[in-house]
């Protein structure tokens, strides 16, 4: 087990493309971080490097106490699990499990005695002895992981493992993931694009985008607290909702304008503000799809955030509703998580309500969000 | 007496371990150890005719080890002491030679058969000497190391593949290793790739180096096998000029990357130019390229690849009614998809900077 500390990590190729920008983090001792961002956005970058399979072009990464920028992957003390999850067709699941640690002489019986045991984690102990071809895509996906486990890694690096398997087992891996970690008690560092991913699993998620890290933070406050509209928009789905408001002060209070609808800007979330000066400009306001109500009670006690909309598209999931909402002001679909009871259908004009208390607001130059936490 | 670069790095290893400075030299007097040394010393007649008995010349102590082909070893120094160290060392080496040379046999046989080196009679007489049989389905997985020693490869493969019976790891040149599979079901062939993949993540996690991994066609008979070489050798030279982001190429599954290598340079260019050209430059920048690379890799899925671009539907809906709107071309329609892809990939061959797909 051991931290893991990047510090100003920079990954330049020849030609002087720039993966990664000024990577710099503290990755806690057990801790489950997940990095999350586009395609291209250089979360792998950063991965491999950690892994030592990319150079590092500037910066200092650690291992625990000791500076690893120039130590060979095989001595980081690291297990990388790789998207791919190939296995040798030709040996058995014990044997693939065991290889890694006959590559570094390990004893027979200590080997029996780690393959064993990991199998026990991962529940796979019936299927020792058969060969890759006789397993589904979740098995071999956790002879994966437990080529891995074997090894007693200090930290476990995971590139997309779960990319390659269905939606279904994608979900139930994810699971299998998460207890994994907590039964491991081991630092472990994964790679994903999916934003559903992070958020369930990890403790902490880094949010990256061309290279430079967006965010780090707790799910829950990415969540609630996005730092700037990339942020806002690619953690949450159906993502949050954006509008190009304009503040302006009125009698009773400052009111966000768009189009024909103006939202009273609550004074708690106007105390928030980094600076009055934003007071008369356009910014960004953003609302999750859950914070839009059509419910009867909501609109009686909120009446000053009310928003006339069409019903274009309604959306039964069941459990709950998606509301595909027009409204002045807005070129593109609002998008509402309602109560699955919500009686609004296709082609209704209906008044919904924004829960003022939960609106975000960002600066429209920098994007940045312009409330403190 | 062949001995590869693995053999003579294990027992220089071992004889290190000695203490002493020990020179090794091949039957003919042809120094093999220290390495760089390439003089060819004359040997006494004496040792000739009995090489196992230690012999004491100009200063030096001389011993041979078994065999008709023996291997000499020379110490520095003529006291009893040396000589008990000799007869250790030269036991030392039968030993190792013991328990490799039958693999190395076997090793340089494939080599032979790989090279075209031997054919006939000759070929057949040799794998029966080495228990290789001569009908049996194998395949050519060629690795081509680019910083990485075949000597160091095979020491980690050898854990994974079984040499002694079914397989062979030869070492070709420095850099270039050849496993030859054997395909001992039907369904083997199709697992071949999987193999390719373990191996390269192998080799890269063990050395943090990349390895390139081509695969030939499974043959029946060893005549066939150096043709499996070539078709491997093909596969990586084609796959790393068309899949770039790829390391492992199976001959089998690159009928069409292989015929664009096939397609004269001026040609491809010519084809090339008529959508990537200087009236399209603006069109077809870095970000455009990497959307319609993407919207491919997904299968045509506007959705998928919106989400993984982290961009909006309609955005990538934009992107390709502009293409469509100014070279002509649908991609969301297969054909039209196929056609973009071909001239794309046909801008690789020529590898010229100012053309799409470099």
């Amino acid at each position: 087990m051991a931290s893991v500390s990047l510090q100003h990590i920079y990954k330049i190729y020849t030609g002087g493309v720039t993966a990664v920008s000024d990577f710099t983090l503290s990755i806690e001792d057990k801790e489950f971080i997940v990095l999350v961002g586009p395609s291209g956005c250089g979360k792998s970058t950063t991965l491999r490097m950690v892994a030592g399979l990319e150079e590092i072009s500037e910066g200092e990464l650690f291992i625990g106490d000791k500076l690893v920028n120039d130590v060979a992957p095989k001595d980081r003390d690291i297990a990388m699990v790789f998207q791919n999850y190939a296995l040798y067709p030709h040996m058995t699941v014990y044997d693939n499990m065991a290889f890694g640690l006959k590559l570094r002489k390990t004893p027979k019986a200590e080997i029996d005695r780690r393959v064993k045991e990991a199998a026990k984690i991962l529940d796979i102990e019936h299927l020792l002895n058969r060969k890759p071809k006789a397993l589904s895509g979740g098995q071999r996906q956790r002879v994966a992981l437990g080529r891995a486990i074997v090894r007693e890694p200090k930290v476990f690096l995971m590139d997309e493992p779960l990319s390659n398997l269905d939606a279904k087992l994608r979900v139930q891996m994810r699971t299998e993931i998460t207890k994994l970690h907590q039964r491991l008690q081991t630092t472990f560092i994964y790679v994903t694009h999916d934003q559903t991913e992070a958020m369930t699993m990890g403790s902490r998620i880094v949010v990256m985008k061309d290279g430079f890290i967006q965010q780090v933070d707790t799910p829950q406050n990415l969540y609630d607290y996005p730092t700037n509209l990339f942020v806002a928009g690619f953690i949450g789905s159906p993502q949050m909702n954006f509008f190009t408001v304009k503040l302006e002060k009125r009698a009773n209070g400052v009111y966000a304008v768009f189009g024909d609808n103006a939202i009273r800007v609550p004074e708690g979330k106007l105390q928030k503000f980094s600076s009055d000066s934003y007071i008369g400009k356009e910014v960004y306001m953003g609302i999750r799809p859950e914070n839009i109500h059509d419910e009867e009670l909501f609109l009686k006690n909120s009446p000053e955030s009310i928003v006339k909309v069409n019903v274009e598209v309604v959306e039964l999931m069941g459990s709950e509703t998606y509301l595909y909402l027009k409204t002045s002001g807005k070129d593109t679909n609002i998008i509402a998580r309602v109560d699955p009871r919500s009686t609004s259908r296709t082609g209704d004009t209906i008044n919904v309500a924004f829960d003022a208390n939960r609106l975000h607001f960002f600066d429209k130059d920098t994007e940045d969000t312009i409330l403190e936490r | 007496m062949y001995l590869d670069h693995r053999l003579v790095a294990k027992i220089s290893r071992i004889l290190s371990r000695l203490n002493m400075n020990i020179m090794l030299l091949d039957t003919s007097g042809q120094v093999i150890l220290p390495e760089g040394d390439d003089r060819e010393l004359t040997l006494p007649e004496a040792l000739r005719n009995n090489p196992t008995q230690p012999l004491v010349y100009g200063g030096f102590t001389l011993i041979g080890t078994d065999g008709l082909q023996p291997l000499f070893l020379c110490l520095p120094g003529d006291s009893p002491d040396v000589c008990n160290c000799a007869i250790l060392a030269s036991e030392l080496v039968n030993s190792i030679m013991r328990i490799e040379l039958p693999n190395a046999d076997r090793e340089q046989t494939f080599r032979s058969i790989l090279r075209d080196e031997i054919e006939g009679a000759e070929m057949e007489t040799m794998a029966l000497e080495h228990d290789i049989a001569l009908n049996d389905e194998r395949c050519v997985v060629m690795l081509h190391l680019q910083n990485v020693d075949a000597a160091t490869a095979v020491s980690i493969l050898s854990n994974v593949i079984d040499t002694e019976k079914s397989d062979a790891l030869v070492e070709m040149d420095r850099h270039t290793l050849i496993l030859v599979k054997k395909l001992d079901e039907p369904g083997d062939y199709d697992e071949i790739d999987q193999l390719g993949q373990a191996i390269e993540n192998t080799l890269l996690s063990e050395t943090n180096h990349q390895v390139y991994i081509g695969i030939g066609e499974p043959k029946s008979g060893l005549n066939l096998l150096s043709e499996s070489m070539r078709e491997a050798r093909r596969a990586i030279d084609v796959g790393r000029v068309y899949r770039k982001e790829e390391f492992v190429f199976v001959y089998r599954k690159m009928l069409i990357e292989r015929f664009l290598a096939d397609v004269p340079r001026e040609m491809s260019m010519r084809y090339n130019s008529l959508l990537f050209n200087r009236k399209t430059t603006r069109l077809f920048n870095d970000e455009m390229i990497h959307t319609i690379e993407k919207f491919f890799e997904n299968s045509l899925n506007l959705s998928e690849t919106a989400r993984q671009l982290y961009i909006h539907r309609n955005t990538l809906i934009y992107r390709l009614d502009k293409v469509q709107r100014i070279v002509g071309l649908d991609l969301r329609a297969f054909d039209d998809a196929v056609t973009f892809k071909m001239m794309m990939l046909l801008g690789k061959t020529g590898g010229e900077k100012n053309r799409r797909g470099n």
